[in-house]
C-alpha cells in the first residue's frame, strides 16, 4: 500500500509540472485557437535559464560560443552562481520574453490557420533546440537543488522527498496567481471575454492584440517555470521539451480549453495515472502506453475534452 | 473584366499551366497526360544517368522516391482533404517492419541453412542457441511472424496492416467529427503510444536498435539492394512503384470522389449539408494514405536495409508534412517534388554542415508557411503573372 501512496505523491508532483506546462497551452489555444508546438522548448529554455545563472561554467561557455558564431573572441572569466529561488523568476522571464517575441514576430501573422501555425511553431522548436545545443554545448547539464530542499520527510513508513513537496507548492502558488489574474483583474476579464467571443470582445473595445500577446507570454512563462523545476529534478538537455509536450497536449485534449479546472483535472489524471500504473505494472513505458490509449479511448466519448464543460460549438 | 494573367497563358502551355482562378479549387491543377510523361521521364531516367553506377547516390535517390510515395499519401489526406495527420509515421513503420521481419527471417534462415520462418530473428532468440541445439525452444512470437517470411505475404501485410489500422482509427475519430488541431494531436498521441510500445518491447520488435542485417529483397528473380551490382534494379523498382501510386492518386483526385475531398477541405459543413457522408470519405482517404505510407515504408526498408523505431519518431511524421508543404499542398506533383527536394537538400546540407540542418529545416517550416503557402508549385504557377510586368510580353509557364 505504501508504495502506491508514494507513487501517488510522485504522480502529484509530476502532475503539477504537467499542469503548469499545459495551462499556458490551454489558455493560448482557448484565446487564439493556435497550438504552439514550440511550447516544449519554452520548458527547455526555462531549464537552460536556470543553468545559465546557477552553473558558474555556463555563462562563460555561452559568451564564448556566441562570440565564436559572430567571429569575435569574447571572453568571460566568471559566471553566476545563484540558486533555485533566483532561477524560477528568471526562467519565467526568459520564457515569457521569448514567447512574447514568438507571438509578435510569427504567430500573429498566422491567425485563422491553426494547422499552419502548428507547422511553423514546430520549425521554431527545431531552431531553438539546435541553437541551445550550439550555444550551451550538447552535453547534459545537471543542476543541484538548494540544501534546504534536499532529503525527505518520513511520515510513518512513508517517505516524501522535500523537493517534490516544493514542486507541488510552487505549482499551487503559480496556479493561485494565475487564478487571481484570470478572475480578479480587469485584464483577466478581458482575456475571458476574448476566449468566449473574440469578435464581440473586439467590438466592445478590448484590444485583442494586447490580450493575445500578453496571454501568450504568460503561458510560455509558466512553461519556463515548469522547465526550471523539471531541470532540477532530472538533467537539462536540449530535447527535454519534446518528452513532455505530447503529455501536455493530452492534458489539453482531456481538459478542454479556456478554463483552468479542466487543465488541472486533466493534468492530475495523466500525471498520477502514469505514476501509479507504472508502479502497478513495474514498467514505466508500458504505463505510458496504457495512459495514452486510455486518453484516446476517453476522447471517443467527449471529443471536446473529458473535463470540459458542455457548451454549444459554433463553426 | 478578364484576368490578364490567365488570358495570356494558353491552356496547353505546359504541364504546369496557370489555372484560371475559378478552377483553383478543383482537384487537378495541371494537364494529366503531360504531367505524367514529364514526371516519368524525369524520375526514371535522370538519376541513373546522372549517378551512373554510383551505388551510394542511386540508392539515396531510391530512398527519396520511397519518401515521395509517403508524401503522396500525406498530400491526399492533408493537401486535398485538409486533415493534418501527425501519425503517418505509424503506417510507414507498419509497412517497414512487415518487410523488415520478412528480410530478417530470410537472412537468419540463410545463415542457418534452414527454411525461412523457422529461425527466429536474433533479438527474439535471447538464449542465442542454434535451432539444432536440443535445448532450443522457438519463441512464441515466432509463430506470429513466421508467415511474413514469404516476401509476397510480407508485402501484402505491409499494405493491408496500415490500411486496417487506419480504417479502425478513422472509424472512431471521424465518426465523432474530430478534426482540425484535435485530429492532429490525437494522431500524434497514437504515434507516441506505438513508439513507446515498439521501443520498449525489445524481444518482439528489436527495440531501440531495430532490425538490422536484412537479406536482399528478391522479387521476380531480381535482387534489390544498395550495392553497386543491384542498385539500378532497386532504383527501378521504387521508381515504378512510385509511378503506379502517382497514377492511381492522379486518377482518384480527378474523379468526383476527389472533388468531394477538396470540398471537405474547403467547407465540410456545406458538403454535409449537401447530403454527403463526409465521415466515409474521410475514413477512405485516411486508409488510402495509410496504405501508401505502408508501401513507402516497405520500399524504404528495401533501400535502407535497416529498420528501426526512428520511423515512429514524432519529428519524422511532421517532417513528411513539410515535404508536401514545400512542394505544394493539394498538388500530387508538388508532394513528389517536395519530398525529393527536401531530402536532397537534407543530404547535401547535412554532409556539408551537420549542425546547420535542423536550423535550415526550421527556417523552411516557417518560411514556407509564411511566404509560400502554396509551395514551389504555387510559386511556379504564379511566376509568369509576377514576372509579366518585367518581361513585357506573355510567356509560357515554365
Amino acid at each position: 500500500m505504501d508504495i502506491y501512496v508514494e507513487a501517488l505523491f510522485n504522480g502529484l508532483s509530476f502532475s503539477s509540472i504537467l499542469i503548469l506546462t499545459a495551462l499556458g497551452l490551454a489558455i493560448t489555444f482557448g484565446v487564439m485557437r493556435v497550438i504552439n508546438m514550440a511550447h516544449g522548448e519554452m520548458l527547455m529554455l526555462g531549464a537552460y535559464a536556470a543553468v545559465a545563472i546557477e552553473d558558474p561554467q555556463a555563462l562563460p561557455v555561452l559568451v564564448r560560443n556566441v562570440g565564436r558564431l559572430l567571429g569575435q573572441n569574447w571572453h568571460l572569466s566568471q559566471g553566476l552562481h545563484l540558486n533555485l529561488y533566483w532561477a524560477i523568476p528568471v526562467a519565467f522571464l526568459v520564457a515569457a520574453v521569448v514567447g512574447y517575441l514568438l507571438e509578435a514576430c510569427l504567430i500573429r501573422f498566422l491567425y485563422g490557420r491553426p494547422l499552419d501555425t502548428l507547422l511553423a511553431t514546430w520549425g521554431v522548436a527545431l531552431i531553438l533546440q539546435q541553437s541551445v545545443k550550439l550555444l550551451f554545448g550538447p552535453d547534459l547539464k545537471p543542476l543541484s537543488i538548494p540544501a534546504a530542499l534536499e532529503g525527505s520527510w518520513e511520515v510513518g513508513d512513508l517517505t516524501f522527498p522535500v523537493y517534490r513537496l516544493f514542486i507541488i507548492l510552487t505549482s499551487v502558488v503559480c496556479l493561485l496567481l494565475v487564478y487571481v489574474w484570470f478572475f480578479h483583474t480587469p485584464f483577466g476579464l478581458q482575456v475571458r471575454a476574448v476566449t468566449q467571443n473574440r469578435p464581440m470582445a473586439a467590438a466592445l473595445g478590448i484590444s485583442t492584440r494586447r490580450v493575445d500577446s500578453l496571454t501568450f507570454a504568460l503561458g510560455t512563462g509558466l512553461a519556463g517555470v515548469a522547465g526550471c523545476i523539471l531541470g532540477h529534478l532530472y538533467n537539462v538537455k536540449s530535447d527535454m521539451g519534446t518528452d513532455y509536450i505530447v503529455d501536455a497536449f493530452m492534458v489539453v485534449i482531456l481538459g478542454g480549453v479556456g478554463q483552468m479546472s479542466g487543465t488541472i483535472s486533466g493534468g492530475a489524471f495523466i500525471g498520477t495515472g502514469n505514476s501509479v500504473i507504472a508502479k502497478v505494472l513495474g514498467n514505466e513505458p508500458m504505463a505510458k502506453v496504457l495512459v495514452l490509449v486510455v486518453v484516446i479511448a476517453l476522447i471517443q466519448f467527449r471529443p471536446q475534452g473529458i473535463f470540459a464543460p458542455r457548451e454549444r460549438v459554433y463553426d | 473584366m478578364i484576368d490578364e494573367s490567365t488570358k495570356s497563358v494558353p491552356a496547353s502551355a505546359g504541364p504546369l499551366r496557370a489555372a484560371p482562378a475559378e478552377k483553383r479549387a478543383s482537384a487537378s491543377r495541371f494537364s494529366f497526360g503531360r504531367g505524367v510523361v514529364w514526371l516519368s521521364l524525369f524520375l526514371l531516367l535522370l538519376p541513373p544517368l546522372v549517378f551512373g553506377d554510383d551505388a551510394f547516390r542511386l540508392s539515396l535517390f531510391a530512398k527519396y522516391l520511397a519518401l515521395a510515395i509517403l508524401a503522396l499519401g500525406v498530400d491526399l489526406i492533408w493537401g486535398y482533404t485538409g486533415l493534418l495527420s501527425l501519425g503517418q509515421g505509424l503506417f510507414f513503420a507498419l509497412g517497414a517492419y512487415s518487410l523488415a521481419y520478412c528480410l530478417e527471417m530470410q537472412e537468419v534462415a540463410n545463415r542457418a541453412h534452414a527454411v525461412p520462418g523457422t529461425v527466429p530473428p536474433g533479438f527474439m532468440n535471447y538464449t542465442n542457441l542454434p535451432i539444432t541445439h536440443p535445448d532450443y525452444r522457438p519463441p512464441a512470437a515466432l509463430a506470429w511472424i513466421a508467415p511474413l517470411a514469404n516476401t509476397w505475404v510480407a508485402l501484402t501485410v505491409a499494405v493491408l496492416a496500415p490500411l486496417v489500422v487506419a480504417t479502425l482509427f478513422g472509424l472512431v475519430t471521424f465518426r465523432l467529427r474530430i478534426r482540425g488541431v484535435y485530429f492532429a494531436l490525437i494522431t500524434q498521441v497514437l504515434l507516441l503510444a506505438v513508439f513507446t510500445l515498439v521501443d520498449n518491447q525489445q524481444p518482439y520488435t528489436g527495440g531501440r536498435v531495430g532490425i538490422k542485417d536484412l537479406a536482399d529483397l528478391q522479387l521476380f528473380g531480381f535482387t534489390f539492394n544498395s550495392d553497386a551490382s543491384h542498385c539500378r534494379e532497386l532504383y527501378w523498382l521504387v521508381a515504378s512503384v512510385l509511378v503506379i501510386c502517382f497514377l492511381g492518386c492522379a486518377w482518384l483526385v480527378r474523379t468526383k470522389f476527389g472533388q468531394v475531398l477538396t470540398a471537405i477541405r474547403d467547407n465540410e459543413n456545406r458538403v454535409l449539408a449537401l447530403g454527403y457522408n463526409t465521415t466515409l470519405y474521410k475514413i477512405f482517404i485516411f486508409a488510402l494514405a495509410g496504405a501508401l505510407a505502408g508501401i513507402a515504408g516497405a520500399m524504404y526498408v528495401a533501400a535502407n536495409q535497416l529498420c528501426g523505431p526512428g520511423y515512429l519518431d514524432i519529428a519524422f511524421s511532421i517532417e513528411m508534412v513539410v515535404f508536401v508543404a514545400v512542394g505544394g499542398r493539394g498538388t500530387l506533383f508538388g508532394a513528389l517534388l517536395g519530398a525529393i527536394l527536401v531530402n536532397f537538400g537534407k543530404t547535401r546540407i547535412s554532409e556539408a554542415y551537420p549542425d546547420a540542418w535542423p536550423i535550415v529545416m526550421g527556417l523552411l517550416f516557417i518560411g514556407i508557411v509564411l511566404f509560400l503557402p502554396e509551395g514551389v508549385i504555387g510559386l511556379l504557377r504564379t511566376l509568369p503573372a509576377r514576372l509579366k510586368p518585367f518581361l513585357g510580353r506573355s510567356r509560357r509557364a515554365i
